[in-house]
């Protein structure tokens, strides 16, 4: 079509300008010639043919096209969720000059920084970390974020610079929101409904020392890798790539982090040998050695084999560099790392041991299998019934937790405070809780509790006290009790009455406004008991 | 020593000790006595089963480690709230409560033949493995099933549940529930103060103090516990296969 099209314009393309209105009229002449050539314009060329013979379905994938081109709503689903990664981000930037206040002496603690870049940065930092370890520690990330503030804007204190970190830090780690995943609706064109998604930028969890690191997640890579117009599937090359970087970046650094890396190596075999023990010991049965535990043997074996052999290199290399070098901070970069070599030797050492015992311990671990057992009918803890109990929906948990909670305890007395341990409990000091914001939630409907006693009956006994009174005689609350009695009301309705005939003693709340009530002795009856009221017709005297 | 006769003050009295979680016979003369009797006594046992069962108790086992009594339901005045353990919880916390207690449960007695066999002694743990023993789970469970962001929380299963609390809150300074690691020293605290676990090894640094199991656990979880909790699941699964939607009465109402 292209080509059809170039062979419209003319051969020699008329200068700017100079068409004369003959030339005009000629191109315009061919133009509408070579127009009348084309297949679409049913031309009468073999070339059309073909095309003609196309031309239904041409038509017809051209309507397609034309209702494909207006199917209803593009699905984005995946684009938003990836927008929504960023909106932390824009947040924190778009209220970042609000952050601060006069009082503490930190107004416009964010004006002249760059959030965006802060939290790039911070991200780019932890996964550096994770290269090496499982992360940086929390001091170890508010330490970078105040350096590159204190960078990015001089005029920054440290103690400034350390609450912009701490600002940036709990932006990623959603602490306005308790530590919980961030949580967004977007619209969703394939169901028209609102949806949400819940993600984390990072994570703070211990490493195998139990030391608590924070790391990117998925979504934290996302946000870096996706500025880099990289797919996360190519992380992992990222990673090695940054891995370069830090070797690049200074040779002993990078052998010491690496001797530190083979350290490391070593201890996380140690840990994997006692915890399969560990585990046999547990659940006799359930490890078992050829898949378990002979090929990471074998694997440690080896390990240490390789290291051996390397580490002794480094060991020989590196005292040799320590005789020769003269600046202190070479020095003390190899006095470092021999250090850590000699470290990981001892690691090592442990490392065969644990090697050599391991069929032994494990031997004595499985002799528990053969022991006689009787029959429970009850699933395995760990292996069944945890994994079963974490499949129940949430709601059911919730309901169910009283109930299980209860069964796991014994019983206690219940509570019975007395001064002394009331005293005791209000003077204690408990350290500050770091409580969660919690969301308005919805304004439930106020229901007003039930009155005590039905209209009618209030109306019935009402106009039998007025009934009463209307004859002129003073009464007193026992003897109208009594009559009421002799005449069939009911408890509650004598109960009622008792309360209208108190509520009336002060002559501003008396629904008997020509009776007042005066007080005389006291009485009691299996109903009410207490001040004896008299009421009398206004205007008599008692 | 003069040997305690069979009284009803007795058998009340038996009762009334197997009701103080921390005392044991070994340091209480009268309390050894009246099991002794117990374990003689046919009329004085069913004595004391009565007076148990009049204060809505259940005896689920004795030895020569005491008289292990239960409370008979969860209406019962001697059973423990959520409450006791922390008031004002939030229903995806108190869910996280369950999950916790199960989890430390499972780390100390993996197996039903570990709760079978007296002579199996659970390892000590910390805090973290038992932290870790749940998250990890949770994971592989989050890994094996489908992606459920776009689910609200009260619909999800209990494992995105976990994985959506955070492991840690930084900087608290006590058990927070709105951690899986607060959840988890919640569950302990409660745990040691009730008997059921044992500080094994103190420590100035929480994260390195380790417990153990205690008698009074294996026996809870072998009469009681595992058997509710069983029932539990296998009616939510029966429900799920029938197709009925599962929901807070119906799966309570079995229980």
């Amino acid at each position: 079509m292209s080509e059809n099209l170039e062979s419209l314009l003319p051969d020699t393309p008329p200068e700017t300008g100079s068409v004369s209105l003959s030339d005009s009229k000629q191109i315009e002449e061919s133009l509408i010639a070579r127009l009348d050539a084309l297949p679409f314009s049913g031309g009468g060329e073999q070339a059309s043919c073909d095309d003609l013979a196309t031309e239904a379905p041409v038509e017809r994938s051209v309507e397609g096209s034309l209702d494909g081109l207006n199917p209803g709503l593009l699905d984005l689903a995946r684009q938003q969720r990836n927008l929504l990664l960023l909106r932390p981000l824009f947040q924190l930037e778009l209220n970042k000059l609000r952050i601060g206040a006069e009082s503490n002496g930190d107004q416009g603690l964010f004006s002249g920084l760059d959030t965006h870049y802060l939290v790039l940065s911070v991200l780019d930092f932890m996964m550096e970390g994770t290269t090496l370890n499982m992360g940086c520690t929390q001091s170890e990330v508010l330490g970078h974020l105040s350096g590159v503030a204190q960078e990015m804007k001089p005029a920054l204190t440290v103690a400034l610079a350390t609450r912009v970190a701490e600002v940036v830090l709990d932006t990623l780690d959603n602490k306005t929101n308790g530590y919980r995943e961030f949580n967004f609706d977007f619209f969703d064109a394939a169901s028209k409904t609102n949806k949400s998604v819940r993600f984390r930028l990072v994570t703070y969890e211990p490493d195998l020392e139990d030391v608590y690191r924070y790391r990117p997640t998925s979504e934290g890579y996302l946000v870096y890798l996706g500025m880099l117009d990289l797919s996360p599937e190519d992380s992992q090359e990222l990673m090695e790539k940054m891995l370069d970087l830090l070797v690049q970046r200074g040779r002993f650094e990078a052998a010491l982090e690496i001797a530190r890396r083979a350290r490391k190596l070593s201890i996380e075999y140690r840990q994997l040998i006692r915890d399969r023990l560990l585990q046999t010991y547990r659940a006799p049965g359930s490890v078992n050695w050829s898949r378990d535990m002979d090929g990471k043997l074998s694997t440690a074996r080896t390990h240490v084999r390789g290291r051996q052999n390397e580490d002794q290199r480094m060991e020989e290399a590196v005292r040799e560099a320590l005789l020769q070098a003269d600046e202190p901070k070479t020095r003390q970069d190899l006095a470092q790392l021999l250090k850590t070599l000699q470290s990981a030797g001892v690691v090592r050492s442990h490392l065969v041991n644990d090697i050599a015992v391991a069929p032994e311990k494990f031997l004595e671990a499985q002799r528990a299998v053969f022991r006689a057992r009787r029959p429970s009918g009850l699933p395995d803890l760990e292996t069944k019934l945890l994994p079963q109990i974490l499949e129940l929906p949430a709601q059911v948990l919730t309901d169910s937790a009283a109930d299980c909670v209860s069964a796991f305890y014994p019983p206690v007395w219940p509570k019975l405070y007395d001064l002394n341990t009331t005293f005791a409990l209000l003077l204690e000091r408990r350290p500050e809780d770091v409580e969660p914001e919690d969301d308005d939630g919805e304004i439930a409907p106020y229901v007003p509790p039930a009155d005590q006693f039905p209209r009618e009956l209030i109306a019935a006994v009402e106009d039998w006290l007025k009934k009463r009174f209307r004859t002129g005689a003073s009464y007193r609350v026992d003897e109208l009790l009594a009559l009421a009695e002799e005449e069939g009301l009911d408890s509650p309705m004598r109960r009622c009455m008792v309360l209208m005939l108190f509520r009336s003693f002060a002559q501003s709340e008396s629904i008997f406004p020509n009776m007042r009530s005066d007080a005389s002795g006291r009485f009691s009856l299996d109903i009410a008991e207490g001040t004896n009221l008299v009421f009398s017709p206004l205007g008599e005297q008692t | 020593m003069t040997a305690s006769p069979s009284t009803t003050r007795n058998a009340a009295r038996l009762v009334y000790k197997a009701l103080h979680t921390n005392l044991s016979p070994a340091n209480d003369a009268q309390y050894r006595e009246l099991l002794d009797l117990y374990r003689a006594d046919p009329k004085f046992a069913s004595e004391v089963q009565d007076i148990a069962g009049g204060l809505e108790l259940t005896i689920l086992d004795f030895s020569e480690r005491g008289l292990i009594v239960v409370p008979a339901s969860r209406e019962s005045r001697f059973a423990v709230r959520i409450a006791d353990i922390r008031t004002n919880l939030k229903p995806d916390q108190k869910a996280g409560l369950v999950l916790a207690h199960v989890a430390i449960a499972s780390v100390f007695f993996p197996t039903t033949d570990g709760l079978e066999d007296d002579n199996y002694i659970p390892p000590p743990a910390s805090v973290a493995q038992f932290r870790d023993a749940l998250h990890a789970l949770a994971r592989r469970l989050k890994e094996a099933g489908d992606s459920l962001q776009d689910v609200p929380l009260e619909l999800v299963p209990g494992w995105e549940l976990i994985c959506a609390t955070p492991s840690t809150v930084p900087s608290s300074q006590r058990a927070t529930p709105t951690s899986v690691t607060g959840l988890i020293g919640l569950a302990l605290a409660h745990m040691v103060s009730s008997g059921l676990a044992r500080l094994d090894r103190e420590s100035v640094d929480d994260s390195l103090a380790t417990y153990t199991a205690t008698h009074r656990l294996r026996v809870q979880l072998r009469e009681l516990t595992l058997r509710r909790l069983f029932e539990l699941a296998q009616s939510a699964r029966s429900m799920t296969a029938s197709g009925i939607p599962i929901t807070s009465s119906a799966a309570g109402a079995v229980i």
